[in-house]
């Protein structure tokens, strides 16, 4: 066994894993603290989880260090949520400090779009690329972590959750703000969710306290068009 | 009749949601949105029950004539059960 002690979302977690490998994902990340809470993957529960994969995604490819890691992270997320802490399926940019973070299913194309903030915003960055953590309550939080995507889009910063912007594919570029009441489905649809009933209450409560300080938006994108970048970035950041 | 799945129920912006939760976190895709006579019938079916019961019952909880409730009923009961809700 292989351990590490990371810190992600405000808290330092303890990792026991099987394959080193595993742990060099979490290389910046390191520190050396006490742990908050530990986690831990066999070899057993790895070789089941691998031998499920393959039989329910018989033209994909993985290994089992990809396992370990989907199988530490699903750990991690169900005891985050102790913390006030929850997974989001997403990308997350940062822009004057502020987060900004664009939900969508994947090959959607949020890579992509958020890759033309890069290109055009100065000092804007990715905080993660793929499932951020958020820090729920009074000032909503989103967090890099070593969970960042295959392009491992990423860096080890904290920043307050201005916006989700909930993208879908279209012909034309088009943004509107929506109410927490058309949001919180689409949250539920990329959140995190646990199969214990009191876990999942309780990521819908995190979910909810989301509607006190974030402003949620529609964005039908088109990212082959130029136009898409400004379409987002004139409302969501704008002049403001 | 009842409900196959539990439910968890939050109130936003005056609409009643309701989120699957355990087994239905797997089965179901999506949320229920009711107003408040809904999520009245959605609370009679957690215990095995009959429409003719939820009619009589939310005609004397809404003081209202058994004939208009038992239409709403029939129409609700319906769709859940399309949904793959309810028995």
């Amino acid at each position: 066994m292989c351990t590490v002690t990371i810190s992600i979302a405000d808290r330092c977690v303890g990792i026991n894993a099987v394959y080193p490998q595993t742990l060099r994902l979490c290389k910046l990340y390191q520190v050396n603290k006490r742990a908050d809470f530990s986690v831990r993957t066999g070899k057993q529960e790895i070789e089941t989880e691998y031998r499920e994969f393959l039989y329910t995604h018989p033209n994909e490819m993985t290994s089992e260090v990809l396992i370990e890691s989907s199988v530490l992270l699903r750990k991690i997320a169900e005891k985050m949520l102790d913390y006030d802490t929850f997974l989001l399926h997403g990308a997350a940019i940062a822009v004057n400090d502020l987060g900004y973070m664009f939900v969508a299913k994947s090959g959607t194309g949020k890579t992509t779009h958020i890759q033309k903030w890069l290109k055009k915003v100065p000092d804007a960055y990715i905080v993660n690329g793929d499932k951020p953590f958020i820090i729920s309550g009074n000032c909503v939080k989103v967090c890099g972590s070593p969970w960042c995507g295959k392009e491992r889009l990423g860096c080890n910063e904290i920043v307050p959750l201005k916006s989700v912007i909930f993208m879908e594919r279209s012909e034309s570029n088009y943004i509107r703000q929506i109410s927490f009441s058309e949001a919180f489905p689409l949250l539920l649809g990329q959140v995190h969710r646990p199969k214990e009933a009191e876990k999942i209450k309780k990521t819908i409560h995190l979910l909810m306290m989301l509607s006190k300080s974030i402003s949620f938006y529609h964005f039908k994108c088109n990212n082959y068009k130029d136009e898409c970048f400004e379409t987002a970035y004139n409302t969501l950041i704008g002049n403001k | 009749m009842k409900l196959k799945y539990m439910f968890e129920t939050v109130e936003i912006d005056d609409e009643i949601v309701c989120v699957p939760i355990g087994e239905g976190t797997e089965k179901l895709h999506g949320v229920l949105k009711l107003n408040k006579t809904g999520y009245d019938i959605i609370k009679e079916l957690e215990n095995e029950i009959t429409i003719e019961e939820i009619v009589s019952r939310l005609s004397s909880k809404y003081d209202t004539d058994c004939h208009i409730i038992s239409k709403y009923v029939s129409q609700t009961i319906e769709q859940l059960r399309s949904f793959g809700i309810i028995d």
